[in-house]
């Protein structure tokens, strides 16, 4: 009778020589094909490029067509073609490459929002918000409430309608939308720009968790959207520091000069982040009556208000470079005449370059 | 007596057989996993642009830091390299860890470098820091000049420096793809909140051509040494370190090439000072920090983001390096035997920690185990030829499944080697590291394990080759 052992170890081992033979035969047999495949996408993706761009230059949406229906059957190629058009052209030269994406494409691309797979459903979905028309938002909105990944790329691609209902639907969607991704939903809506400011300004008004409402508030100040001062100036006594840390942030970037009062008391907040961000504010603003708040920051215990109030004094000009020089001189205090130190050579190193 | 002993060998040889075969299972199911999470980061990507995120405007900006010891050949090479890179804002620091060799020297002629007057807060403690020094020709270079306190104190020093919200840590001697940092970046931006560390693919850059501070033409090493570890490298990184992802458990984030919160690291003091291994120690501490403090969090491995690095090309440096691995392994790992087969730290601690401790601490001295197995079973003469060779080539096809499987990944994955050749190159090399390479580098792992007893903590230094040197290749 055999050994089990060494039964098990023959077959085994003739099972494993014959599995990786085959594996690797495939991985040569495989190069070889995608060096076949590789070299045909290269002389088609050539061959489409020359089409497209007699398209582009034709301005005219027959050629458009004829150019869509001639390589309706390299859907890939195709696709890679128009989407790297997309980076470097812009005007009509788009609304051309979106004719050929409507003739060629556009069926399958709908097809494949409903996909039971999920990847294919990202797809199509990024790709019509990169190339699509507005008739397909319906179809972007039921996504809204597909899965997380997909829920962004339908925002992202309904953003690039950039009208007032498509922005309502973002705005409802990232009303709904859990925390951990509103980041990229900021990220996403800023893209849209101005057209924001009313939705921003409603749902400043809503009852929004604080995660939320903190990044609208610094959305504003991103953009920036000084017309929200009066909407969002109320939120200087928010008892949460996040709201108020933000709230000076944006209030430094509106650089709206009746700010000055709100950020006066802010930088006596009780909390470092907000005084810290409200010095920096002030120093934007370039109002000279701050140099005694900017001044008292500077000899600040905390390194990061130390440091804010260095920047609003630089940000002050002569003024404030004037009194960084007396700090730099003093001995009293040394972190804050090394913080002065700091900024005078680091303006030093600025002019040299 | 004697029946005693050979009732314990026999013991012994079933426990390595079901060791053997543990073992190779958990490597296949890393391999198929990381199959599925290659295709799902593909198809998950495609019709991304990266370049997105420039216009991001909450785009977290990051700072590079890079220590640097004795970097003098590859050193100008290597920060032209990160200066070039794609990115909205970030800065690199450079710390000169008290480089005995011109290292600092060579930046401050090459970048016109001037001491400035910069005050940073001390959060951790360092070795002393010399001066500070920046660049008025590139506005994102920072350098460091500190004295030698080893590479975590050196990482803590660009911690302290640095002002941005993530750090990437990177070797002096590697070279980042242009838009590894845009790809890198990316679970930070999907998931801020959760997302606290990021690897990437680390690469040999032996071979490479190098133009400019980036990869110009990627080739085969000449040297044996190099080609062994360019099939190691795509094992651990596109199979283990992947799959290990998918499960939530990976322990390891290479010091090669990391992204991670600054927040959180400055939380946990950094870097260990005395640490060994201060890459697997920094993010096993992480997790163990957050699971205790039952934060939920990410730490992720994404198969595309390229980093390039310089192997050893001789015996005493391989030996150096793999001694210090091991070393660096079994201290991380018996500083956190807390976690180990612990519910409270989850997939790392019930899957992660048991599997880097029996399966790659442990492996060493249960393979010399077997050696020791088989020479006591030639000496008394009852040794079943048939049977040792059949495992003996088992063993040796298995492990070669493994790597062609490997090589698959990297095919689906980048696809960075242009050459049908170099694919049939790094295979035969798969089977060749089983004679002399794999039994010599487990004598080195062994030896670690004595270093360790002995109070051996050095660091070990690598001769550096330089990339210039490729440049001059026909």
């Amino acid at each position: 009778m055999h050994d089990p052992a060494a039964v098990l170890v023959s077959h085994s081992l003739v099972f494993v020589a014959v599995f990786s033979t085959s594996l690797f035969a495939f991985i040569i047999l495989r190069r070889l094909i995608i060096r076949r495949r590789d070299a045909h996408f290269r002389t088609m993706y050539l061959r489409i490029e020359q089409d497209v761009l007699r398209a582009i230059s034709a301005e005219d949406d027959q050629t458009a067509i004829e150019v869509a229906l001639k390589y309706k059957s390299q859907r890939k190629i195709l696709t890679r073609v128009l989407i790297d058009f997309l980076e470097t052209i812009s005007g009509r030269g788009q609304d051309i490459l979106k004719v050929i994406f409507d003739y060629a494409l556009r069926e399958r691309c709908l097809k494949d929002l409903h996909s039971p797979f999920l990847a294919r459903r990202l797809q199509a979905t990024r790709l019509a918000g990169l190339l699509s028309v507005p008739p397909e938002k319906a179809l972007l909105v039921a996504l809204l409430k597909d899965k997380a990944i997909i829920r962004l790329a339908a925002v992202n691609a309904l953003v690039q309608f950039a009208d007032q209902e498509s922005l309502a639907l973002v705005f409802r969607a990232f009303e709904q939308e859990a925390c951990p991704h509103i980041h990229t939903y900021a990220n996403i809506i800023f893209g849209a720009g101005e057209k924001v400011e009313p939705f921003v300004k409603i749902f400043l008004k809503k009852n929004l968790p604080v995660e939320k409402l903190s990044l609208l508030i610094e959305l504003a100040g991103t953009i920036p959207l000084p017309s929200l001062y009066p909407d969002v100036v109320d939120y200087a006594s928010h008892p949460d520091k996040e709201v108020r840390t933000r709230l000076a942030k944006a209030l430094g970037k509106f650089l709206v000069p009746k700010s000055y009062k709100i950020l006066e008391k802010m930088a006596n907040d009780k909390e470092w982040e907000v005084q810290a961000q409200a010095l920096k504010a002030l120093g934007n603003l370039k109002n000279p009556k701050a140099l005694g708040l900017l001044m008292r920051g500077l000899f600040s215990p905390s390194w990061h208000i130390r440091y804010n109030a260095r920047e609003g004094l630089l940000n002050l000009g002569p003024p404030g470079i004037r009194r960084l020089e007396d700090v730099a001189k003093q001995k009293a205090d040394r972190f804050a005449s090394d913080m002065a130190i700091m900024a005078l050579d680091d303006i030093s190193h600025s002019q040299v370059s | 007596m004697a029946n005693a002993l050979d009732f314990l060998f026999h013991l012994a040889s079933a426990s390595i057989l079901i060791y053997f075969l543990l073992i190779n299972s958990f490597y296949l199911l890393f391999i198929v996993l990381s199959f599925f999470g290659i295709f799902r980061y593909q198809r998950m990507t495609s019709y991304v642009r990266m370049k997105e995120i420039f216009s991001l405007p909450l785009a977290k900006p990051i700072s590079i830091i890079v220590p640097a010891y004795n970097e003098e050949p590859n050193i100008l090479e290597s920060v032209g390299s990160l200066l070039a890179l794609e990115y909205p804002l970030y800065e690199v620091i450079v710390v000169n860890d008290g480089s005995t060799d011109s290292t600092l020297e060579k930046l401050i002629t090459a970048f016109d470098l001037k001491k400035t007057y910069r005050i940073f807060r001390k959060v951790i403690a360092t070795a002393p820091v010399c001066g500070i020094y920046v660049s008025p020709k590139e506005p994102k270079l920072v350098v460091v000049d500190k004295a030698n306190g080893k590479k975590a104190d050196a990482m803590n020093a660009g911690l302290n420096i640095a002002r941005y919200p993530l750090f990437c840590a990177i070797d002096a001697d590697s070279i980042l793809d242009r838009d590894a940092l845009l790809k890198v970046v990316r679970p930070f931006h999907e998931d801020p909140e959760k997302t606290v560390g990021v690897g990437g693919v680390v690469r040999l850059s032996n071979g490479c051509v190098i133009k400019g501070g980036q990869i110009h033409k990627i080739g085969m090493p000449r040297n044996t040494l190099a080609r062994f570890q360019i099939l190691e490298y795509l094992r651990a990184f596109l199979g283990g370190r992947m799959g290990m992802s998918m499960l939530n458990c990976l322990l390891i984030i290479s010091g090669a090439f990391g992204l991670f919160r600054k927040d959180i690291a400055l939380k946990i003091g950094g870097y260990r000072r005395a640490a060994i291994g201060e890459d697997m120690d920094l993010v096993v501490r992480l997790r163990r920090h957050l699971h205790e403090q039952k934060i939920p969090y990410r730490i992720a491995f994404i198969p595309d983001p390229i980093c390039w690095t310089e192997a050893p090309e001789n015996v005493r440096g391989l030996s150096r390096q793999r001694n210090r691995w091991q070393r660096g392994l079994v201290e991380v790992l018996t500083q956190n035997l807390k976690m180990m087969f612990n519910p409270r730290y989850g997939m790392t601690g019930m899957l992660g920690m048991p599997f880097y401790l029996i399966f790659e601490m442990l492996s060493p001295l249960i393979e010399l185990l077997g050696y020791i197995m088989f020479a006591y079973f030639v000496a008394t003469g009852r040794i079943d030829y048939p049977f040792a060779v059949k495992f003996f080539l088992l063993a040796i096809v298995y492990g070669m499944l493994l790597s062609l499987a490997a090589i698959l990944l990297e095919e689906y994955s980048v696809q960075r080697y242009p050459r049908l050749a170099d694919i049939v190159v790094i295979a035969a090399y798969g089977i060749l590291e089983n004679i002399i390479y794999r039994q010599w580098l487990n004598i080195i792992r062994v030896k670690a394990f004595w270093d360790l007893l002995r109070g051996n903590n050095e660091w070990g230094t690598m001769e550096k080759k330089g990339f210039a040197q490729e440049r001059d290749r026909p």
